[in-house]
This record gives structure tokens, C-alpha cells and sequence, in this order.
């Protein structure tokens, strides 16, 4: 009876141990989802070197640096300076390359653009809407 | 009170028309959006009204038809533009001219068939051809051309001339942010929504779904004019394109392929476009020396991308285009 009651009092102990930890893990988490990133104007870019770092949330678990080139007004390079584990599978370095990649020009509208089929059925689409 | 300004900035108004012949899109910002773009769609009609070469009551038409005997009354807008239009003839000689009509009409370029027309005919309509044939008295509110046979065509402007209209009512509606994209002329008001200035991509001229950069404006008008817009080719394989050289007749023989003008006036940019595409890299090289309020992208012949100084920090080219300064 007083090995149950200590089994017991062991598990209760575990299991309100890993919930509170869980809850320390839970805000971590959530701050990393919602870590706003803000945009940057890409056709802003001024030539340069640029260190940047990130204090890592809560408990500093992601604090990292990194030092960005801008060469041409576009983001050439991003290498790791600090704080960042490639796990081998070159992950993070393909994330960065995608950044690369993709600082396409985010354009609002288009200056000499020929009559484009879309053009014409969102015109087309726009009279049914009042036709309906 | 602050959120209720930011649910007023907003606010969001949008839509397209087909009208001068193109197509019109518009998207605008702010509490009076709803309002203003019933008001853009009005004015719109309206100068449509007073410039369709293919409207005959249009006040354009009745001037042409009237050529050569008598002037016609017009409204105080189509006074404004013809005046603008003269004033521009003034600065690039030879290579813009509202009395282009009967060239334009000869070619008939990308509408319909077409067979390239005889030297003779071309320099029938040619001799036509004469800005300081085109009589304006503005006291009396009138317009006329002196000789028979001449006729306006104001496809170099009618649409640049639009895009300082409808910055004007973005103005009076007290809108802080919209653009219109008339027929690929973007009149960008204001700035985006969050601040940064409209980034308005410039069409690439052999790829139809590509860019080759894009530019930021504020407050400004930004048109574009190349031989992919509207040309045709030959059983030769001869490629002719619209924008016809009011010097020689034909389609300009240019040494560029595009050029994109940004300037705080549409009237200005329209005409600039045309008129530095029809000149060529050293023609448009020495317009661009004499006029430096004019900023413009030059796509050369070869694929090369030219900026003129004062844009340059404002472009951004696109992936694996390479820009050179032009001075």
C-alpha cells in the first residue's frame, strides 16, 4: 500500500513537472511562430555588408548572427556567423539561397505591359459581376 | 479615433474598364475611394469622348472633318491638351506631332490587314504632316487645321493626358494612395498603403510575361513605349511597328526596343516616350542632356539595359539584367 502511495506521489510529481516544463517550452514556441518579420523594401537596398542578430526569444535558445552582403542592390550573400547548427542536411543554407532567390521584384502594376488575356477577363469578369 | 482613421485608409476600391481602346485599372485607398473611382470611371468617359478619332461627334473628329475650311469650337480640355501637344512638338522636333493623322490612318497598324503602303502614298501623307498647321485660338475656344486631308491623331498623348486627370481627381478626393494603369501608363498617387513608394514594373519587350525591372514612384507617371506593343510582320518576316517617325514616314528605324520615361507629368512622359524611342540611343541621348527632368530606362537593340542617373537609384532591375548608366 505504501509503495502504491509512493508510486503514486513519484508520477503525480513527473507529470506536473513535464506540464510546467511543457508550458516553458509552449511559450518558447509560440513566440517563434509568431515572430513577426517585417518586409523589407528589396528596391531599397543600399550596397554594403550588414551584420544582423536575433536575441533568440525567451530563453535565447535561437540567438543567432548572420552577416548579409548587398552588392548591386541585391542581396549576393548570407553566411552564418554565429548560433546557427547546420544539421548536416544543409538545410539552413538552402533556406538561405532562397531568400536569394526570391527577392523578386515585387511590383504593384506594370508600366508597358501589352493588353494581357488576364486584363481582358478580369474586364470580362468585372462586367458579368454587374450583369448578374 | 486612430482606428478609425487606419479603417478609413483601408478602405479599398478596385476595378477595370475597357476604354480608349485599352484596357484601365484602377485601385484606390481612402475613405473617399468609393467615390473617386466613380469619378475617375466619369472622366475617363468624358475625354473619350472628346478625343476618340473613332467617335464622330468627338470634338478630334469634328476638328479633322472640318480640316482645311473651317475651326471648331472646343472645351477648355481639349484646348488644354492640343496646347500641351504643340508645346511638346517645340521641344522634340520631328519626333512628335499631333497632326499624324494621315500617317497613322495609311499604316494601320495592328488593325486589320495590312500591306505596306507605296512610297508615293507615304509621302502624300507626309507632306500633311505639320504641327504649325494646327490653328488654336484660345481667346475664341477654337481649333482648326489649315489644309485639307490633315488630321490629329493624339495616340502619342490622349492617354498621358488622362493619367494628369485622374491624378487630379486622386487629389480632389483627398486620396493619399491609388494608381491607375491606363493601357500600361501608371499614374501612381501617393504611396503604397505601407508607406513605400509604388513599385511599378517595367515590361520587358521579348518576353511577354517578364520584366526588366521595376521603378519607385511617388506622386508620378510612368509609360512605357516599344515596338512589341502593336506591330506587324510581313511575308518577309519585316517587322513594322506603330510608332511611326513623323520625319520619315515610317516606323521609326530605332536602334532601342523600349523606353520607359518617369516624370511627374503623364503628358510629359507619354510624349518623352514615344519621342526618345523614335529618336534612338544618341538621339534620345541628346533630348535626355537638354531636358534633365526627364528620367527614362532605354532597352537597347542588343538586350542592354540603360538608366539615366537620377532614376538609377530608383531602379531595380531584375534577376540577371545588368543596367549601364546613359549620360
Amino acid at each position: 500500500m505504501i509503495g502504491w502511495l509512493i508510486a503514486l506521489v513519484v508520477v503525480a510529481a513527473l507529470a506536473i513537472a513535464g506540464w510546467k516544463g511543457w508550458r516553458y517550452i509552449e511559450r518558447e514556441h509560440k513566440e517563434a511562430r509568431s515572430l513577426p518579420l517585417d518586409a523589407v523594401d528589396f528596391s531599397k537596398l543600399k550596397d554594403g555588408t550588414y551584420t544582423g542578430e536575433y536575441e533568440g526569444g525567451m530563453y535565447k535558445w535561437r540567438a543567432n548572427s548572420v552577416r548579409v552582403t548587398v552588392s548591386g542592390g541585391k542581396v549576393t550573400q548570407i553566411e552564418p556567423l554565429s548560433g546557427i547548427e547546420d544539421q548536416g542536411d544543409g538545410k539552413t543554407q538552402m533556406l538561405y539561397d532562397r531568400v536569394i532567390q526570391a527577392q523578386s521584384l515585387q511590383v504593384d502594376t506594370i508600366s508597358g505591359a501589352t493588353l494581357t488575356a488576364n486584363a481582358y477577363l478580369q474586364a470580362v469578369e468585372n462586367a458579368l459581376l454587374q450583369a448578374e | 479615433m486612430f482606428t478609425d482613421v487606419a479603417q478609413a485608409e483601408s478602405r479599398i476600391a478596385q476595378d477595370t474598364q475597357l476604354a480608349m481602346g485599352t484596357v484601365m485599372a484602377y485601385r484606390i485607398w481612402g475613405t473617399n475611394a468609393q467615390a473617386c473611382l466613380e469619378a475617375v470611371f466619369g472622366e475617363i468617359a468624358r475625354l473619350e469622348g472628346l478625343f476618340s478619332r473613332f467617335d464622330p461627334d468627338s470634338e478630334i473628329s469634328r476638328i479633322n472633318r472640318s480640316a482645311g475650311r473651317s475651326s471648331e469650337a472646343v472645351s477648355f480640355t481639349t484646348m488644354q491638351m492640343l496646347r500641351q501637344a504643340l508645346d511638346i512638338c517645340a521641344e522634340c522636333p520631328g519626333y512628335f506631332d499631333p497632326t499624324i493623322g494621315p500617317l497613322v490612318a495609311l499604316w494601320n497598324i495592328g488593325k486589320g490587314s495590312f500591306a505596306v503602303p507605296g512610297a508615293a502614298k507615304i509621302q502624300r501623307a507626309l507632306d500633311l504632316v505639320d504641327y504649325r498647321d494646327l490653328l488654336l485660338d484660345p481667346a475664341q475656344g477654337t481649333a482648326g487645321l489649315r489644309r485639307s486631308g490633315q488630321s490629329l491623331d493624339l495616340g502619342g498623348i490622349a492617354k498621358g493626358f488622362a493619367a494628369d486627370q485622374v491624378m487630379n481627381i486622386f487629389q480632389e478626393y483627398d486620396v493619399r494612395s491609388a494608381y491607375a494603369n491606363l493601357g500600361g501608363n501608371v499614374a501612381a498617387w501617393g504611396g503604397r498603403p505601407d508607406g513605400f513608394p509604388w513599385q511599378v514594373g517595367i515590361q520587358h519587350p521579348r518576353s511577354t510575361n517578364g520584366l526588366i525591372g521595376a521603378v519607385a514612384v511617388r506622386n508620378g507617371v510612368v509609360v512605357t513605349s516599344g515596338d512589341y506593343q502593336r506591330f506587324v510582320t510581313d511575308p518577309q518576316g519585316r517587322r513594322f511597328h506603330h510608332l511611326l517617325d513623323a520625319s520619315s514616314g515610317y516606323p521609326a528605324a530605332t536602334d532601342l526596343l523600349s523606353v520607359t520615361v518617369a516624370a511627374d507629368s503623364g503628358v510629359l512622359a507619354d510624349a518623352y516616350a514615344t519621342s526618345l524611342f523614335i529618336a534612338g540611343k544618341a538621339g534620345a541621348r541628346r533630348m535626355l542632356r537638354e531636358h534633365p527632368e526627364i528620367e527614362a530606362v532605354l532597352v537597347g537593340q542588343g538586350g542592354q539595359i540603360y538608366v539615366t542617373k537620377g532614376l538609377a537609384e530608383r531602379f531595380q532591375p531584375a534577376e540577371g539584367i545588368r543596367v549601364k548608366i546613359f549620360d
